[in-house]
């Protein structure tokens, strides 16, 4: 069972894209029709964008009013830099993530998450909303993955990346009191998609986006990122989970790097060896063999020789010897 | 909030065990499986800095020459291990990565390893390890130490695909209890507060331990329980009675899980004290919540231990064994 204040949530697993708490579909939208899913996400390409209006298409029942947590892994890609034709600078290229927009009419923008190409070679994220509030997050680099966690009141926008606080840039407006400013929180939603068109500029994302959640409270809980980015997002969205703590342990075993040797015994013939690796080495200063105790790698057993490991004698009992079947051996 | 630590096991109560190759069942020994501290700081999913708290033991001593340290899911390469500020040498060696909160456990992973190179003829062998909840109750009251509904999964098996690990959950038959005799001997130990509370021998091969006067640390191993007077009596005695407190206080440790000759040889998953060996994972974890048992060991009070049996497999042929390693999670509620 889902918390109360989830109202929004999309993991990308199975063929069809499900929005969870309303049960409905998402749809693909756009030149190319077959979305890439996978286990990783969804692959954001070309012209393509996902489209979801809810219940009876009227719109996901966000219930939002003053608060909100949007949280999503994002794997990012970053093409570059754009030429303003007219003056000759580089511009950063507008790539749009995902946006709630208004439910009754589609045509206002109430939670916007844009990403935009820096000098830098790494990204940025602009949230903006409909009172005309926006900011952007410190740059992050492309080509991994980072888990974004946005949550607002209305004393101010807080956006995480990987579960660091980010110090806001470029913040213009003021917050609004209320997120949907006038309108109902009946919300559509668009991935990879911007209602405010594709001028210079801007372009549609290529990057990867999973995972993504909407509450309807503000939550800026460390843990609870940590929790979602290590053990997924039902730790914190599903009753079956929240409640639970995790202790973890990773037991190690690999072969040793640095070889030692661990015992000796000379019985008068050979010399032998025992290392921390489990060789056992056997020989003079001139000569050496080794084996390891469960390697067969000097075990023979193709053409026309066959052989048992075990050699039985006529009464059925194992001989301890090796024995070569209808074979002979000329040395 | 319970604390749950991984204990190594051993022949006998009481003991260290610095010989990994014989933690094969028997009682909790005092030793944790690796070293353990917590991070002092936090640590991003892509950070290399790694800051430390000074073990416990006020030294890094068992922590030198490591190359790998454990934390959450994450096992993370480090070069030679000086102090507890570390630059990470690689983040996600086993291909996972975390998010590490300041006060998260950081365990030394490889610096000693709980396998070696002996396998019996099916290429298997075996260890046991305990889970134990340290919580105590006299350090903070208020805070709920029961863990509920306890369960187990491999969240990561072995990235080595020539090796495999299952797991086998073992519940000990008696639980945890403390109390006051009410008269005693150096043999015998009684606490009438027991009769008729516990079946004759329900504590028979746990380990009791007297918890004041002189005597204090001292403990034998109980060789009968008898309900009718509430009498322990021990294989061997105490030295002496008379370093008894006036009022002895006791307490029996959780009965020793059973004890495999050597790691080749597969414990008896055959009791309804034992589960067969499986590979669960986070969806179908491994739990005696819905079996019928002496106590219900789903839920584990303070001082109360699970065991873990560890099945290691490894295919014939298999010259080498890099990216070895497995995630334990044990997951639990801290209400009912």
């Amino acid at each position: 069972m889902f918390i109360n204040s989830l109202k929004f949530l999309v993991r990308f697993g199975g063929s069809a894209i499900l929005e969870e708490v309303s049960q409905t579909n998402l749809v693909v939208l756009g030149d190319d029709i077959i979305a890439s899913i996978s286990d990783s996400g969804y692959a954001m390409q070309d012209d393509q964008y996902l489209f979801g209006d809810g219940l009876s298409s009227n719109g996901f029942n966000t219930s939002i009013t003053k608060e909100y947590t949007l949280g999503f892994w994002l794997f990012p890609i970053s093409p570059g830099l754009a030429i303003d034709s007219d003056t000759g600078n580089l511009l950063s290229i507008e790539m749009p993530v995902i946006v709630f927009v208004d439910g009754s009419s589609a045509e206002h923008s109430i939670i916007d998450v844009t990403e935009y190409t820096q000098t830098s070679g790494n990204n940025s994220l602009k949230v903006s909303e409909r009172g005309g509030y926006s900011a952007f997050s410190e740059e992050y680099e492309p080509d991994k993955w980072h888990h974004f966690w946005i949550t607002r009141d209305s004393n101010g926008l807080q956006i995480f990346v990987d579960a660091v606080e980010q110090t806001l840039q470029d913040e213009s407006g003021t917050i609004s009191e209320k997120v949907t400013e006038g309108l109902n929180s009946f919300l559509y939603t668009y991935i990879n998609h911007s209602l405010d068109g594709y001028g210079e500029a801007v372009a549609k994302n290529g990057g990867v986006i999973d995972d993504i959640f909407l509450l309807n409270i503000k939550n800026n809980s460390q843990s609870d990122m940590q929790r979602v980015i290590n053990d997924g997002v039902l730790y914190v969205i599903d009753d079956i989970f929240t409640s639970t703590n995790i202790v973890k342990s990773d037991v190690f075993m690999n072969d040793p790097e640095m070889i030692t040797v661990n015992s000796m015994i000379d019985d008068l013939s050979y010399i032998f060896i025992g290392r921390n690796d489990g060789k056992i080495m056997r020989g003079s200063p001139l000569f050496w063999e080794t084996r390891k105790s469960f390697s067969d790698k000097e075990e023979y057993n193709s053409g026309g020789i066959s052989v048992s490991l075990k050699g039985i004698d006529i009464n059925g009992k194992d001989t301890g010897f090796l024995e070569l079947n209808k074979n002979t051996i000329r040395l | 909030m319970a604390t749950l630590k991984f204990y190594l096991t051993s022949l006998e109560p009481d003991l260290d065990q610095t010989n990994y190759s014989q933690s094969i069942g028997g009682y909790v020994g005092n030793s944790l499986v690796y070293p353990e501290t917590t991070l002092s700081s936090f640590m991003g999913l892509y950070d290399t800095n790694l800051s430390l708290v000074t073990p416990s033991s006020g030294s890094w001593l068992e922590w030198q020459g490591i190359e790998y340290i454990n934390v959450g899911n994450e096992l993370m390469k480090v070069p030679s291990f000086v102090n507890g500020s570390i630059v990470v040498s690689q983040r996600a060696y086993n291909n996972i990565y975390n998010v590490h909160l300041a006060g998260d456990i950081a365990r030394a992973a490889a610096a000693k390893e709980l396998f070696n190179d002996v396998f019996n003829d099916s290429y298997k062998q075996y260890r046991c390890i305990a889970i134990k909840n340290v919580s105590t109750n006299s350090t903070d009251p208020s805070n709920e130490q029961v863990v509920y509904d306890l369960e187990i999964y491999i969240k990561q098996n072995s990235r080595n695909t020539n090796s495999n690990i299952r797991i086998a959950l073992e519940q000990p038959s008696s639980e945890y209890i403390s109390g006051v005799s009410t008269s005693w001997s150096t043999m015998t130990l009684i606490d009438i507060s027991l009769i008729d509370v516990y079946e004759d021998d329900y504590f028979k091969e746990s380990f009791l331990k007297i918890t004041n006067g002189a005597a204090s640390g001292q403990g034998k191993v109980i060789s009968s329980f008898d309900r009718a007077t509430g009498t322990f009596t021990f294989y061997n005695s105490f030295s002496s009675a008379l370093d008894f407190a006036i009022t002895p206080t006791y307490e029996v440790l959780p009965s020793p899980a059973q004890r495999v000759k050597t790691g080749t040889v597969s414990p008896s998953v055959e009791s309804s004290d034992v589960t067969q060996f499986f590979h669960p994972d986070e969806f179908t974890p491994l739990t005696f919540f819905e079996q019928a048992s002496v106590f219900n060991i789903s839920n584990l009070s303070p001082n109360d231990v699970m065991y873990i049996w560890i099945e290691r497999t490894v295919e014939k042929g298999n010259e080498e064994f890099l990216n070895n390693d497995f995630v334990l999670n044990l997951r639990y509620k801290v209400s009912e």
